[in-house]
């Protein structure tokens, strides 16, 4: 029974057919598209021969004339593309030939400039294929059959996915049959090959699917991701684990790393200029070995009133265990002066500000720097604040309304 | 020896303890292993923490007893510290929790005390002002000096926490006897109070009898040669004179002490705010009074001058005794002003700093001892390190951490919001 299922889906595969039309998983052998064209040009295709002629099911039939109207759209979009730019070269001065659509996006710049904040509502011009969404070729041929064994299924290439997943599996779990020798014990081994990378969100995977799953199905998707991760046998199976995987936004090089300096005393220190947040500047000394003392604005770490802002001071060298290891010396200015009425203005910017500082010079004298990135210290924050707007009472929020 | 080997040398003092319970065991006793709420409700005072101390005489601690909790017996306690602010309202709360009364020995307490017992009480008075960071441990030390004048028979003159004389000041009277003066009348009684159950046995015991007559109206007098009980308890029984007692009993005791009939302490905490505008206290003008037409603040000055011979004044300048606007230096020149300086000098500077990285491992042991940290991390190395660099070593900034209901120094740029002033009649 179980060999026959089997056949039954293999034999498709023999024929060439595509599961995965633009899904980007499987190759490509032959889409339905290019087979419509093919028909439109009047040229009959050899592997449709097979099928019965004339037999055009309604959904068929219904598809060809959609992706026929499509077709004939990108082609005048297309054709229209072409006519601008070279329009647009020949008023830019420049040769039609080697217009790039760099050439196109500076022309457009200077042609049409605009002050809109966001880039995506600024004018364009693209190829059509890059500015219309793709169409989803048909899923089944000219007698309604569909192309894909897991058709039926609703969701077939997810599932045609786990499919491929669980095969895998099973086949490294031949090479390593019980349990206990199958799994990576070790946190830190497990780790190994999977840092500074994040499996690919539940978007980006409909997106490679071209369909819309679940949340369930996405975690599904990622358990059964994982149990192969921690296979003892995963080498085999990197590469297809890696394609699921994105490198994390913010990597740390050591080239962004400020230098160390080596003190008179044969101490080792690091200077960190500039840390910024919001309107507050601080410069930061860390110097290994110390004694962990603070010098903040000539004071010690009483100079901040609150407790938050002591936290956030000491947060890098806890997470790194050198509280009471390292000297930290620092300057900081700016945000707001604190006033009697306003007692803390300003005055967690500057922790921040510090902070980061302090996790920068951590991470160049050696520190955990994976750790730190996680904690996300080592992240500067752009925010600022936002201006008052007129009419209103701040920069939101709204005068009481009054009746009269 | 360090804070690690003073650690386990304590974990290896607990772990006897309980080898000698489980010995016990054996021989069929009933035992506990652990501690119970029974036991943290009466602490035994043979408690084996070697944070404490067996001493409960302030005479006798010494450098033996640096960096460990002496306990006050709970009799003098009430007696010099509960009815009228002898301690900080926060340090009084947690007593009552901890159902004992343990203060550190600290360094600037035992160099005070050296000093006191150096003072030669034939000559002028010597003045000894502390000073230090705000919540480093001022008022504790002066009060701990209370009990050490009691036991060494001192007649005790507390002023605890002057400011709350203007701050919290129930009501002010125009002086019937000194003309553009106000005197006090709730506030005044409170002191007497105290004043007599702080002193009475002592006062009764040496027999101090009035120099001379005190006409307190027409009809009432105090006259010369009477008890100086008398005139406690003329301002007790008649707010409108108490004030003016106060004035009284102060110069009265000045004369016995220059007489040598006793010795007289005057502990004085935050008395800085004498020499500084206060716009807390209200005429009948409704403008703010100034602390020179003040009865209650004149008798304090007069107290502290070098007038008279067989006393020691100890009092304490502190940030917190002043509006916001007048916090730049915790320094006595600045805090004093130069009026204040001029009065005080010359004097002996005692500076209490924050606590030593020792004190502060001593204190967090003493309430994990108490249970009152209960997060499981407080007792790791990484827990007291982050309680130690929290409060910068600064007591109380440690003790409001420890404590799960305090504000956790969110009031710390502001002193005067804090507890401590608000309760005053409680």
């Amino acid at each position: 029974m179980r060999e026959e299922t089997r056949g039954w889906w293999r034999r498709g595969d023999a024929r060439g057919w595509s599961y995965y039309d633009q899904g980007g998983i499987a190759p490509k052998t032959s889409t339905l598209e290019n087979r419509v064209r093919r028909k439109d040009s009047g040229v009959e295709d050899e592997n449709d021969s097979g099928e019965a002629k004339g037999t055009i099911s309604k959904a068929m039939h219904a598809y060809l004339k959609r992706a026929k109207e499509h077709q004939a759209f990108i082609d005048t979009q297309e054709k229209e593309f072409v006519f601008g730019r070279r329009h647009l070269a020949n008023m830019m001065g420049r040769d039609v030939e080697g217009f790039t659509q760099k050439d196109i996006d500076e022309a457009i710049r200077y042609l049409f400039p605009s002050g809109l904040y966001e880039p995506r509502a600024r004018p364009m011009m693209r190829p059509p294929q890059e500015v219309y969404p793709k169409q989803k070729a048909a899923q089944f041929d000219m007698s309604g059959r569909p192309h894909h064994p897991f058709f039926y299924t609703a969701k077939p290439n997810y599932y045609y996915l786990l499919h491929e997943m669980v095969t895998k599996l099973n086949s490294l779990n031949k090479l390593a049959p019980s349990r206990s020798t199958s799994i990576i014990e070790e946190e830190e081994d497990r780790d190994s090959a999977l840092s500074g990378s994040v499996w690919i969100t539940k978007d980006e995977l409909e997106s490679r699917l071209l369909e819309k799953i679940t949340d369930q199905m996405y975690s599904e998707w990622i358990a059964c991701l994982e149990r192969i991760a921690v296979h003892s046998k995963r080498d085999k199976e990197l590469e297809f684990i890696q394609a699921y995987r994105k490198p994390l936004a913010v990597q740390t090089k050591a080239s962004e790393l400020p230098p160390i300096t080596l003190e008179p005393d044969g101490r080792k220190s690091v200077h960190v200029s500039l840390c910024m947040k919001k309107s507050a500047r601080a410069d930061v000394l860390v110097t290994v070995p110390g004694t962990g003392e603070f010098k903040i604005n000539g004071k010690g770490l009483d100079f901040f009133t609150l407790m938050a802002s002591r936290e956030a001071v000491i947060a890098p060298l806890q997470l790194s265990k050198w509280l009471g290891k390292v000297d930290v010396e620092a300057n900081c200015e700016g945000a707001t002066l604190a006033q009697p009425h306003v007692p803390f203005a300003g005055e967690t910017s500057r922790a921040i500000a510090i902070r980061w500082g302090i996790s920068t010079a951590l991470a160049a004298l050696g520190a955990d720097v994976e750790k730190l990135r996680l904690a996300g210290y080592l992240v500067k924050d752009h925010r600022m604040r936002e201006r008052k707007k007129p009419g209103k009472e701040s920069a939101r929020r709204t005068w009481t309304w009054k009746k009269r | 020896m360090s804070v690690t080997m003073l650690r386990n040398f304590h974990l290896r003092l607990v772990k006897t303890s309980l080898d000698k319970v489980s010995y016990d065991a054996k021989k069929s006793l009933p035992t506990r292993l652990y501690c119970s709420a029974t036991s943290l409700a009466s602490p035994s005072h043979e408690s084996t923490g070697f944070f404490r101390t067996s001493e409960t005489n302030p005479v006798n601690l010494n450098e033996k007893h640096l960096g460990r909790f002496y306990s006050i017996d709970n009799e003098i306690y009430q007696k010099l510290y509960v009815q009228h602010h002898g301690f900080p309202l926060e340090y009084r709360e947690q007593c009552k929790v901890f159902r004992e009364q343990l203060v550190l020995v600290r360094k600037p307490y035992l160099d005070l005390k050296r000093c006191v017992d150096a003072v030669d009480l034939k000559k002028p008075v010597v003045r000894f002002v502390l000073h230090g960071v705000f919540g480093s441990g001022k008022s504790m030390t002066l009060g701990s000096m209370a009990h050490y004048g009691y036991t060494k028979d001192f007649i005790l003159i507390h002023l605890p926490w002057i400011p709350l004389w203007t701050r919290y000041c129930k009501e002010i009277v125009p002086s019937i006897t000194r003309e553009g003066f106000f005197d006090h009348t709730i506030n005044a009684v409170a002191w007497l109070t105290n004043f007599k159950n702080q002193n009475i046995e002592l006062i009764q015991k040496l027999n101090l009898l009035t120099s001379k007559d005190y006409q307190w109206s027409k009809r009432e007098v105090t006259g010369q040669g009477s008890e100086l009980l008398a005139i406690v308890e003329h301002g007790i029984s008649r707010p409108a004179h108490a004030t003016e007692c106060m004035y009284a009993v102060f110069k009265e005791l000045k004369t016995h002490s220059s007489e040598e009939k006793c010795k007289t302490m005057v502990l004085a905490d935050g008395v800085n705010e004498l020499f500084y505008p206060c716009k807390w206290i209200k005429g009948p003008d409704r403008k703010p009074v100034p602390p020179t037409q003040l009865t209650a603040y004149e008798a304090m000055k007069d107290l502290f001058k070098t007038d008279w011979t067989g006393g020691v004044v100890i009092v304490t300048v502190d940030k917190a005794a002043l509006h916001p606007d007048f916090r730049e230096s915790d320094l006595p020149r600045y805090l004093l002003k130069k009026e204040g300086w001029e009065l005080f000098d010359p004097f002996v500077p005692i500076e209490v700093n924050n606590y030593t990285a020792q004190e502060v491992q001593t204190t967090i042991d003493y309430y994990l001892e108490r249970k009152w940290l209960q997060h499981p991390a407080s007792s790791t190395e990484e827990g007291r390190l982050e309680l130690e660099y929290l409060s910068t070593r600064n007591p109380r900034t440690l003790m409001e951490l420890c404590n799960s209901s305090g504000s956790s120094g969110t009031f710390l740029h502001l002193p005067f919001l804090s507890f401590r002033f608000t309760g005053f009649f409680r």
